[in-house]
């Protein structure tokens, strides 16, 4: 008997990962760190896609997850690229300190 | 293999992308400037329109196997014909601007062609994650542009909080998504769309369908979620600006379009509050924000980014304006056509404006203050007018486009309405005498000040001054006939559509109750002007089956 | 047995993810990340994922995080983190996550049973590398052909952001 363990209890994981993510985005305010907690979103989203592919007997979920992956990837490198930029122009990754535009 | 032959559009443009990239590269050093990468992305960008045109009006039949996600029907040309054409004519202006900021390189055109493949794919979508790649797609070659500038601080400051919130918006997006995957085991839009109106789902599909809502919201730049709007759209490249303003805008809002009504979004929410009312306060609540944030730019751009956001609210009236065919259960309920009007108009005005703005720049000095302005009437008539055309556009001034898609939405609410919307009609009308507020400003900077001190100069280019004349062209011509664009884009419109399912709560009007007028409800038929529709029109949706 | 791996590794992979948006220095926060992504490869092969917990470690944990402590290092951040001050706005937004969180976690136990809730049986090749080939040549072709674009995009995306200068510029 595999596998014992109920959706719901994935479901829960998943959001709270889901959240913990969203909060360290919202608290935190160094850019590294929010990359990495949006990173913590995408995967409480895949964690939730392949709980669903189990209990759903079907594979679709697996491979959205896969594509999640590459997603994940490409907002990294992105992100990333934008950090040594932003690094680059005001010598710091404070979200606070970054404002040359007036509002 | 005619699968293939009806994504020729998307290829075409992907293809552009490809050729500028690969061209950039042979390119010599010495070579000047990249005013024929330009146009060749141009010339890509029209063909790609061009195909969309001789497609028109598109596939009724639903497609099997793997090209299912999409659904090649007019509403999807209509976007397909308007897309390209609003990115042509924004990498035609953005050259004079790209040679004095160094951005003429292949990279620049090759992101407009993969951000608009993106968006194509994104309009086309009748499921849920390929939507939701094609969205990425976007939102990554936009980031890109925006921050592509490296001697600008404000161009990487603007790219790195338009990248925070997109982000944000599509994480959410995603577990939405992700939920009504697992609920349903479908994400196929009319497929969830029979699901969400048989009401056998449980309550976590109204989280997923908040969660994609909310993500949208984002995209939008709906109030609440707007903040990042005006730093993105000033900080970034001019010319990026419009083209985020006048494309991503429009291919956010027909996706949204497209997700509310076939997926059936508002039988969702029938039970708890009615969709119709959420809509219309949320279009209140930004319509009023982005119009009172408005007023008191200095800086042009900044100024344009607010008034983006209030013409977001013109446009979310459209969600709640559902004109209706039929009566009770038989009816069919479709997306207006006043809507896609309004995109279409909206976007060639917007671009002309920051077309326009994008000459101010010499040098890399991107200054579009009021004050950088004077004088400009004297130095450039022609720039002059032309941004005086396009601000008179924005602001719904006879006998330009703006005029006639504001009074045409605005007829709508009246007639759609059946006189409920009164309230809402003077909401809307009132903004739009405000909004006259600030468009005139630039206008009397240019005409009525000197510039102060030493004249500055603006830049020359011959090929961006041949893309405004022909965008302010279409906006005098849709002004003065409308007729055609109205036909086509109620056509498109109305190949998106449900029909009413039992527990729809139709005549509530919540949110404006308080205002609202009583409720004539002896006219059943009463649809106004555009309800002379052929039945069975729906092909994507529940109706149509 | 089952129960108690599931236990283990969700309790890792909790704190874990506190751990990643809790420490000052963004070292400790990547590595931090790079165990919750461990647990979640653990979590997915008890759920039938095993290609996808072969990805997980070799794409995620192993390329993209390499990437994050490699722009950490190179900017030399690990001295310095960010205060953790608290002002209005986020504090707002995270007491509203926090509700919405609880909200959503009532949901889901009024939808899903808590304590039985057997799983379907599924063939030998759930989750392998076959079974999952099938499907993302096969139905999910064109989001696999999107998703070779937005590679595209974010690699020469990439490039263009974070370079020095145009290799046509000169010095």
């Amino acid at each position: 008997m595999m596998s014992a363990t109920p959706l719901s209890w994935y479901l829960l994981l998943s959001f709270a990962i889901f959240s913990i993510g969203l909060l360290g985005l919202l608290i935190r305010r160094n850019l590294v760190v929010m990359l990495m907690a949006m990173e913590l979103m995408l995967n409480g989203a895949n964690l939730a896609l392949v709980a669903y592919a189990r209990f759903r007997g079907d594979e679709a979920g697996q491979v959205m997850a896969f594509f999640v992956m590459a997603l994940a990837a490409a907002e990294a490198a992105i992100g990333l690229a934008l950090v040594l930029a932003i690094y680059k122009h005001f010598k710091t990754l404070d979200v606070d300190r970054i404002s040359r535009l007036n509002g | 293999m005619n699968d293939l032959f009806l994504l020729a559009p998307v290829l075409i443009v992907t293809l552009t992308g490809i050729i500028v990239l690969v061209m950039d590269l042979f390119r010599s050093p010495e070579a000047s400037g990249g005013t024929h990468l330009a146009w060749l992305s141009a010339l890509g960008f029209a063909a790609a329109s061009a195909a969309a045109i001789r497609m028109w009006p598109g596939s009724q039949a639903p497609v099997e196997g793997w090209m299912s996600a999409l659904s090649v029907n007019a509403f999807t040309l209509f976007f397909w014909i308007l897309l390209p054409l609003i990115a042509a004519f924004s990498v035609l202006t953005a050259t004079g601007f790209d040679r004095e900021n160094n951005l003429d390189h292949g990279e620049f055109y090759s992101f407009h062609a993969f951000a608009l493949a993106g968006m194509m794919v994104m309009v086309a979508a009748v499921e849920l994650f390929s939507l939701f790649l094609g969205l990425e797609t976007m939102a990554l070659a936009v980031y890109a542009l925006v921050a592509m500038r490296r001697t600008s601080a404000r161009g990487a400051e603007a790219s790195i909080k338009y990248f925070i919130t997109g982000s944000l918006a599509s994480a959410l997006l995603l577990y939405g998504m992700v939920l009504f995957w697992g609920e349903t085991g479908t994400l196929r839009l009319d497929e969830l769309g029979r699901v969400l109106s048989a009401g056998q789902c449980g309550p976590i599909l109204y989280a997923a369908a908040g969660l994609v809502l909310v993500g949208f919201g984002f995209k939008i730049a709906a109030v609440p979620f707007h903040l990042w709007t005006p730093d993105a759209y000033q900080g970034a490249p001019t010319p990026v600006t419009g083209f985020m303003a006048a494309a991503v805008k429009a291919a956010s809002f027909a996706a949204l379009l497209r997700v509310v009504f076939v997926a059936m979004l508002p039988e969702l929410f029938a039970r708890s509050f009615t969709f119709v009312d959420l809509a219309i306060a949320v279009a209140v609540l930004t319509m009023t924000v982005g119009n009172l944030l408005a007023m008191h730019q200095e800086d042009v751009k900044r100024m344009l980014a607010y008034s983006s956001i209030s013409h977001a609210g013109y446009l979310l009236t459209g969600l709640a304006l559902v004109p209706q065919l039929g009566s009770g259960d038989a009816s069919l309920r479709f997306v207006n056509g006043a809507v896609l009007f309004y995109l279409a108009t909206y976007g060639l005005a917007t671009l002309l404006a920051f077309g326009v703005l994008a000459r101010l720049g010499r040098g890399g000095d991107e200054s579009t203050t009021l004050e950088r302005l004077a004088g400009l009437a004297t130095r450039r008539p022609g720039l002059a007018a032309l941004l005086s055309l396009a601000l008179l556009s924005l602001a719904g001034f006879p006998p330009t486009a703006g005029f006639f898609a504001k009074f045409a939405l605005l007829r709508e609410l009246v007639v759609v309405g059946r006189g409920k919307l009164t309230i809402l009609v003077v909401i809307a009308l009132v903004n739009a005498l405000f909004s006259v507020y600030y468009y005139l400003r630039p206008m009397v900077a240019m005409y009525m000040r000197k510039a102060e001190g030493e004249e500055p100069e603006e830049i020359v280019s011959p090929t961006s001054s041949f893309a405004l004349i022909l965008a302010a062209l279409g906006v005098l011509v849709l002004g003065l006939f409308p007729g055609r664009l109205v036909g086509v884009s109620d056509q498109a419109a109305r190949t998106v559509s449900y029909k009413v399912a039992r527990g729809l709560n139709d005549g509530s009007l919540g949110a404006l109750a308080p205002f609202a007028a009583v409720q004539s409800e002896t006219d059943p038929k009463g649809v106004g002007a555009s309800a002379a529709v052929q039945t069975g029109s729906g092909d994507d949706a529940v109706g149509g089956r | 047995m089952e129960p108690i791996l599931f236990a283990v590794l969700a309790a890792v992979a909790l704190v874990a993810a506190v751990a990643t948006i809790a420490w000052r220095n963004p070292l400790r926060s990547a590595f931090s990340l790079i165990v919750c992504l461990f647990a979640l490869a653990g979590m997915f092969v008890t759920l039938f994922a095993h290609f996808l917990a072969a990805m997980q470690i070799l794409v995620y944990a192993g390329a993209i995080m390499v990437l994050f402590v490699f722009v950490i290092m190179l900017l030399d951040l690990s001295g310095h983190g960010s205060e953790l001050k608290l002002r209005i706005l986020p504090v707002l937004g995270s007491l509203a996550v926090l509700a919405v969180a609880g909200k959503f976690a009532k949901t889901v136990l009024s939808t899903h049973p808590l304590v039985t809730d057997v799983p379907p049986a599924v063939p030998d090749s759930f989750g392998t590398v076959p079974g999952v080939a099938e499907l993302l040549l096969g139905q999910f072709l064109l989001p696999f052909e999107l998703v070779s674009l937005l590679l595209l995009v974010a690699v020469v995306g990439a490039v263009v952001v974070a370079r020095r200068r145009f290799w046509r510029e000169g010095k």
